[in-house]
């Protein structure tokens, strides 16, 4: 459509010096192609990839050789050709650290590729064909999140969009990857962006780009000028300043929305992407090229090459810095390799890690060049990082409760819709930590969370055992009774077949013994007080069991109806619940049944 | 080779606490010159003796409570002793200015915890002490230098120096006299005249010079404008109002500005961050409350000056303006406002 320079802004930002010229003056670059690659089957969130090669395989370049069946993970291809040496843990590009299964590769030089079966063109593909190609190339988001972009295009697909939004602000400081990418790669862009318009039919396509980057702007304009994308896509001019590039403040300055807390883009219709993103589906879609290899930013005045690589993925980040070329000038103490930018990067401790998917820009920075923080100072309230921050709230109070460990209070005051990108921490003039502080407390309170959910399950149970026992008791307590019972109607039975045997003998002996009937009588008149004591007994044992089992039933009930007004409550629970009250009223019916016998019994033999 | 692990943000911006604090200070600098012009170097020696003691007090407690002594050097306690000292009269005896910054530095600061934690504004509360305390050496100011007479030469000559009401005070004690005949007795020659010419060009520079200052820190962004916007407009506003209900016995709104600390507070105490409202619309309705204060402690209270009591008053309303002034988070419909159970309550609206 056309080019607008966008008018509205978002609350806060900051203007850090952008020092991108350092890396987007240079050519972009073809890194040399890694002896070995390490490829991890898990990006540190979301489930493992299952690998289907084994050690001593032999692999081309962009065979699949790990993949995840329920595709919440995106697949991995061999981004070199050559042989399997291992299927072990190293350590991951994470900010924790940790190592997690990797494929390890050793290359034969070759870089001979992997044959893909063919798919039709595009154009003649239909929908489904499409989503497999782009679920196949094993594509995440490459502006630095990484989430699997098949997901977002298939959640995206099903429930329709009405804005396509293609992030190209790139707004941290140093990194430039889109820039030069939109600058090299112009067509191949709109190109890929042409297939989501396709695939999405969304009524809007908008790309946002900050004013910083004219080159990139009139490359992407030059190619618009010639494209079928042109009546379509509208570029939005974004004044320069940070976090223009977060999702939220982009999808608020271009539409004027504002992503609900706790919700997704999506669920305003919009959908984003991340130019590289759309680079490689491009190359997925028309070329078949899964994702083997991403734009890489070297920069950072410790780097004697600074510039922009194309790096197959599992390259040893060391080689990349070899080949960049590094020079310590600052002290030891300062020496710093950060991943991403300096607003939201983090740091890894030595070079032996290997480029992922995620990594968008290798940061070394002299001590000169980004000092080291100095003392935190007590906050003097001054307001610089309320006026600074993009989802409009008061950091300073956040910092307040976060560090006095009053986490609830800081959840209250929305400290989840934070988005860490450390505005207030760049104004704050007393130099605190805040994201730092904001991250603990989230941390904190992701575990009470955690904690409380497992004190929940354990009350239940706990419950459930009770109710259980309980349950048995009666059972135990019912038999004990049942069995009372046939004894108590066994020696009615044998009372009333004596007293038959003893009224016919009387009969027969009635004229002869007058003396044994007397006798006779005498031991009637002993057993009947001693059956009726037995009888009086054995109604209280009932009567005790009947009470037992309408208490029960009462419990059972109160439990239902608890869990009814518990929203935690799942509905298996629920049913549990209402098996085990038709279960004791069942036991109370069979309790006022026994009683009702044994009453009728007793005013029989009364 | 084993790098340094460090959280983002690994970039930071050039301000610091020190200087903020250097900048303030340095933009009282045209209102010491005038003072010290009107009123003669007693000013000067009151600023020396609260910003030497203000420091001495906040090492001690530092010392004593065990602390790193770096707070020293961020400039804050010099900033107190600046902004009490440049409050005081000119001929006050050395134990006001020497008492006055104790108690803004102990009582005032680091019972409370130091830099940050105080709730009230060290500086307005030490004033406030000292106006209870000692009321009379705290009223009595010299007779403003004119251009034929500097009273400083009167004072480094020995010679007891003339003392003049101040303004404010002045009109205070008219009584119920008209406004006109107030101003016709300024005018007149009589020694007994209620105001002196002189009180109140001197105040009128001073205020001024302490607009100066004021542009500057708005200029380089140490201060926000809407502070000292809305409490000037609220003195203006509140002012004519009364003004306009009874000219013969309410001041005129330009007397609230050229007369007192009126500029000098909007400028300097009422912008102090760590007694002041939290957010942005908070600390509006800051000022307007202090605005609202001061024309009514001027108007009805029984002291001239009504800054520093109004200054106190609003800092104790601060958590409260908090309370009720929180901004709309970023994807949130409305603003949350209260502190406790309001999470409990948004999360079911969310479900």
């Amino acid at each position: 459509m056309a080019t607008t320079w966008i008018k509205r802004t978002f609350h806060g930002g900051i203007h850090p010096a952008e020092n991108k010229h350092l890396s987007s003056l240079a050519e972009v670059r073809v890194a040399a192609l890694p002896k070995q690659v390490v490829l991890p089957l898990s990006s540190g969130n979301g489930p493992a990839l299952k690998p289907l090669v084994e050690v001593g395989d032999r692999v081309k370049t962009g065979q699949l050789i790990a993949s995840c069946s329920k595709g919440f993970s995106a697949n991995l291809h061999a981004s070199i050709s050559g042989q399997v040496i291992a299927l072990e843990e190293r350590p991951l590009v994470h900010p924790s650290g940790l190592n997690v299964a990797s494929i390890v590769i050793t290359s034969d030089g070759q870089d001979t590729p992997y044959q893909h079966p063919a798919y039709p063109l595009w154009q003649e593909a239909t929908d489904e064909q499409l989503l497999e190609m782009i679920q196949q190339a094993g594509l995440v988001g490459l502006g630095g999140a990484g989430f699997p972009t098949s997901v977002k295009i298939n959640g995206a697909y099903q429930q329709g969009i009405k804005t396509l939004i293609i992030n190209a602000a790139e707004c941290e400081p140093y990194i430039t990857a889109d820039d030069l990418l939109i600058q090299t790669q112009a067509k191949a862009l709109l190109d890929g962006i042409a297939i989501l318009q396709r695939l999405l039919k969304p009524q809007a396509i908008l790309l946002g780009i900050e004013d910083n980057k004219p080159e990139a702007l009139a490359a992407l304009e030059t190619a618009l000028s010639e494209h079928p994308l042109k009546a379509a896509l509208e570029i939005g001019v974004l004044p320069t300043r940070y976090p223009s590039g977060g999702e939220k403040q982009l999808i608020q300055l271009l539409t004027g929305q504002e992503v609900p807390s706790g919700k997704i883009p999506l669920d305003l219709g919009v959908l984003c992407h991340n130019v590289g993103t759309i680079y490689a589906l491009n190359a997925a879609v028309t070329l078949g090229q899964p994702l083997i290899q991403r734009l890489v930013t070297v920069t950072g005045q410790a780097v004697s090459q600074p510039g922009n690589y194309w790096v197959r993925l599992g390259t040893p980040i060391q080689d990349l810095l070899d080949e960049a070329g590094i020079k310590e000038t600052s002290s030891k103490k300062a020496q710093r390799l950060i991943v991403g930018g300096p607003m939201m990067g983090f740091t890894l401790d030595s070079s032996d890690y290997s480029i992922t998917k995620s990594v968008n820009c290798l940061l070394l920075p002299t001590e000169k060049e980004l000092p080291l923080p100095g003392v935190e100072q007590p906050c003097i309230r001054c307001g610089q990082c309320e006026l600074a921050c993009p989802a409009q709230l008061l950091p300073q109070q956040l910092y307040f409760y976060s560090a006095n460990q009053a986490y609830e209070q800081a959840a209250d005051q929305q400290l989840f819709d934070c988005i860490e990108c450390g505005a207030c921490a760049w104004v704050c003039p007393s130099e605190i930590p805040l994201v730092q502080y904001y991250r603990h407390a989230k941390a904190e309170l992701r575990q009470m969370q955690a904690e409380a959910i497992k004190a929940e399950q354990a009350k239940q149970r706990f419950e459930a055992r009770n109710a259980r026992l309980e349950q048995e008791k009666l059972d135990r307590e019912a038999k004990r009774l049942a069995r009372a019972e046939a004894a108590a109607r066994m020696a009615a039975a044998k009372k009333a077949a004596a007293e038959k045997e003893a009224t016919e003998t009387e009969a027969s002996q009635q004229t002869s013994q007058q003396t044994s009937q007397a006798t006779a009588s005498k031991a009637q008149a002993t057993q009947a007080p001693k059956a009726v004591a037995n009888n009086t007994a054995l109604l209280k044992q009932l009567k005790t069991a009947k009470a037992a089992a309408s208490v029960a039933v009462r419990k059972a009930e109160k439990t239902l109806s608890n869990l009814e007004v518990n929203p935690d409550a799942t509905p298996e629970q629920m049913n549990k619940q209402r098996e085990m009250i038709d279960k004791a009223k069942e036991q109370l019916a069979k309790a006022e049944a026994k009683l009702a016998e044994a009453n009728s019994l007793q005013e029989t033999t009364q | 080779m084993t790098r340094i692990l460090l959280s983002s943000p690994h970039a930071h911006g050039k301000s610091s606490t020190s200087r903020v604090m250097q900048q303030v200070i340095l933009a009282c600098l045209p209102g010491i010159v005038a003072l010290t012009y009107f009123f003669g170097p007693g000013i000067l020696v009151n600023l020396l003796l609260t910003t030497g003691s203000a420091l001495l007090a906040e090492a001690s407690v530092l010392k004593l409570r065990k602390r790193n002594l770096a707070p020293l050097q961020d400039y804050s306690a010099i900033l107190t002793g600046v902004l009490l000292g440049v409050c005081l009269p000119a001929s006050a005896p050395w134990w006001i200015p020497v008492s006055g910054a104790l108690f803004a530095m102990l009582a005032a600061k680091h019972l409370f915890g130091g830099l940050g934690q105080n709730p009230f504004n060290p500086a307005m509360a030490a004033y406030a002490f000292l106006l209870i305390s000692f009321p009379v050496p705290m009223t009595l100011w010299p007779m403003a230098a004119t251009a034929d007479q500097l009273s400083w030469f009167n004072s480094l000559q020995g010679v007891d120096s003339q003392t003049g009401a101040t303004a404010l005070d002045a009109w205070r004690n008219k009584g119920p006299q008209m406004a006109s005949e107030f101003w016709r007795a300024t005018q007149s020659l009589s020694p007994l005249k209620p105001l002196h010419p002189a009180m109140l060009q001197a105040s009128t520079y001073i205020a001024l010079a302490w607009l100066v200052g004021g542009a500057y820190l708005i200029y380089k962004r140490i201060i926000n404008w809407q502070l000292p916007l809305v409490f000037l407009a609220t003195l203006l506003v509140y002012s004519a109002f009364l003004w306009g209900i009874d000219s013969s016995h309410y001041a005129p709104p330009w007397l609230h500005f050229a007369a007192g600390s009126a500029v000098f507070a909007a400028f300097f105490i009422i912008t102090d961050p760590v007694s002041c409202a939290t957010s942005v619309k908070g600390r509006i309705f800051f000022a307007l409350g202090v605005g609202l204060l001061v024309i009514s402690i001027r108007t009805w209270g029984s002291y001239p000056d009504g800054v520093a009591f109004s200054v106190l008053l609003m800092n104790f309303a601060a958590p409260a303006l908090d309370y009720f002034t929180r901004p709309r988070v970023y994807g949130h419909n409305k603003p949350q406002s209260g502190m406790g159970s309001g999470s409990k309550k948004g999360e079911q609206k969310n479900d």
